[in-house]
């Protein structure tokens, strides 16, 4: 289906005359399990998805990986054309209309204090919730008499983790707890993440903000006949 | 021949009209049993899990039917031991991603349905339509399907019904109808058939939203130590048998009922990629 895809943009970019003789420059954040640093950046999916639709209109595409705060400034100096996956509701940078994927906020817990299902609001009342610093919590979240614990280490997620060993946690805020809690991830042996329902947000990929208007219809437009024909949801199932 | 002439357009524009509103209400029939059947297929899964809850919260064993077609096989065989009739055929591009939805609601919990050391992992029909329905969104399908009640009745707010959904409930109090079809409302301002259909409680709802006498975390213990906190961390309702107990929302925006090739012809999608994917 990846060859499929591949060729359905390549034929359509071609027909329509803008596959384009020119280089265009990605930078990519540590996001996992959609894009893992720690193995080959092409076995990811998020890359791979991207990519497929990128080189259908460009002859050249060069990916860079980055830190998410030395990304940023790479695309505020237009030193990088886009820049993936990045939660916009952080950010305010110039991202394409349709999100390549969603996330859910959520809490972490060990597991013998797992709270499944968080719209029980009132079983939140009086915990100790490790989190990060700059991150946004959800309002609800706030309300429910939580005590909150700015996180302000450098590693925030491996200090949340070290406070939630010592118990002076009983759990820890996450934009998207299933970066953590998954079966890729060691620390899923003694932890255990439930998710807010309800209050998605988009990932996107965002672009340099002096992108020129005509460039930005093109990939804009690409992305979303993609999204249409095989969400990324999709195509990430079928290549795990 | 000024008289003939007029006899023939009269005649002409009588069965147009005709054509036109038999088209019409052929569409709104299709639409009608369009959405029963999601929302019976959506029952028949919230059905299958409750009842693969000992699958589901069990350690370790062999969960491989709780995903991908093994687990759509198992929605269809609820489908149709629950209604007694043959599964829709999936000739629809709404049935193919709702039953792709469902997959991918499953998918994002595998972490969850085998971690071994959680014993309730909280994956229960409310939560899985609540999954599912933001889903639905997600994909941009145009569907939505909601748990709702009255308000004061109802467990999670974003779940509260909205005025639509107030009014067939009580309807539904008031007359006893079966079901509340309306092909003429709205939802966001956009137009949409909405369907609900009111859920009596049966005896497997009653676990969570019976008395303490029927709360599965009091088995063994004494009358005295009963809680009626239920196993997701709510106040049980002490609902009895065959009450009200809210009902199944489904809303599916006009636009997203139009088949894939009416969606062709309306350039919806391009028409390059309608020619290139019909020959799939």
């Amino acid at each position: 289906m990846r060859t499929k895809l591949y060729i359905y943009f390549c034929l359509s970019l071609l027909c329509s005359g803008i596959i384009k003789a020119e280089t265009i420059k990605v930078g990519v954040i540590e996001f996992p399990p959609h894009v893992d640093f720690s193995e080959n950046i092409s076995k990811s999916k998020a890359y791979q998805y991207v990519d497929d639709i990128l080189k259908g209109m460009y002859s050249k595409v060069v990916f860079k990986t980055f830190s998410k705060e030395q990304a940023l400034i790479e695309l505020d100096s237009g030193t990088i054309d886009l820049l993936f996956p990045l939660d916009v509701s952080e950010e305010k940078v110039r991202h394409l209309s349709k999100p390549l994927l969603y996330i859910v906020p959520g809490l972490c817990f060990k597991k013998k204090n797992f709270i499944p299902i968080l719209s029980a609001l009132h079983r939140l009342k009086d915990l100790n919730v490790g989190v990060s610093v700059g991150i946004q919590v959800l309002p609800e979240f706030k309300r429910t008499g939580a005590n909150l614990k700015v996180l302000t280490e450098d590693d925030t997620l491996r200090q949340a983790v070290e406070l939630l060993r010592s118990d002076e946690l009983d759990a820890f805020y996450h934009p998207s707890p299933m970066l953590v809690y998954n079966q890729d991830n060691p620390l899923s042996r003694w932890i255990a993440c439930s998710k807010f329902h309800g209050y998605p947000s988009g990932i996107y990929l965002a672009v340099k903000s002096n992108m020129k208007d005509e460039t930005y219809l093109r990939i804009n437009n690409a992305f979303s006949h993609a999204l249409d024909i095989k969400s990324y949801d999709d195509f990430y199932l079928e290549k795990k | 021949m000024v008289k003939s002439l007029t006899r023939i357009i009269c005649l002409f524009s009588c069965l147009l009209s005709f054509f036109v509103s038999s088209n019409e209400t052929s569409k709104e029939s299709d639409a009608k049993i369009f959405i029963t059947e999601v929302s019976n297929i959506y029952m028949a899964s919230s059905y299958l899990i409750f009842k693969q809850q000992s699958l589901i919260n069990q350690k370790g064993g062999d969960k491989s039917s709780l995903f991908g077609k093994a687990f759509i096989n198992n929605i269809k065989n609820a489908y149709e031991a629950k209604f007694n009739t043959k599964f829709p055929k999936e000739n629809r591009r709404l049935y193919t991603s709702l039953l792709k939805a469902m997959i991918d609601v499953m998918e994002d919990n595998r972490t969850l349905i085998y971690d071994d050391e959680l014993s309730f992992k909280g994956l229960i029909p409310a939560t899985f339509a609540f999954q599912l329905s933001e889903k639905l969104t997600q994909k941009g399908l145009g569907v939505k399907i909601k748990f709702t009640n009255f308000a004061s009745s109802i467990r999670n707010k974003l779940n509260l019904p909205d005025q639509w959904e107030v009014a067939a409930m009580k309807s539904f109090k008031q007359n006893k109808e079966k079901y509340y079809f309306d092909d003429e409302s709205t939802l966001n301002n956009i137009s949409a058939y909405r369907y609900f259909v009111p859920m009596k409680l049966e005896n497997f709802c009653l676990n969570c939203h019976g008395t303490a006498k029927q709360n599965p975390l009091n088995v063994g213990l004494d009358k005295s130590q009963w809680s009626n906190i239920d196993v997701t961390g709510f106040e049980m309702e002490n609902w009895e048998l065959g009450d009200f107990g809210g009902g199944l929302s489904v809303t599916i925006y006009k636009k997203d009922f139009l088949e894939l090739e009416e969606l062709c012809e309306l350039n919806y999608i391009s028409t390059f990629a309608c020619h290139f994917f019909a020959l799939e």
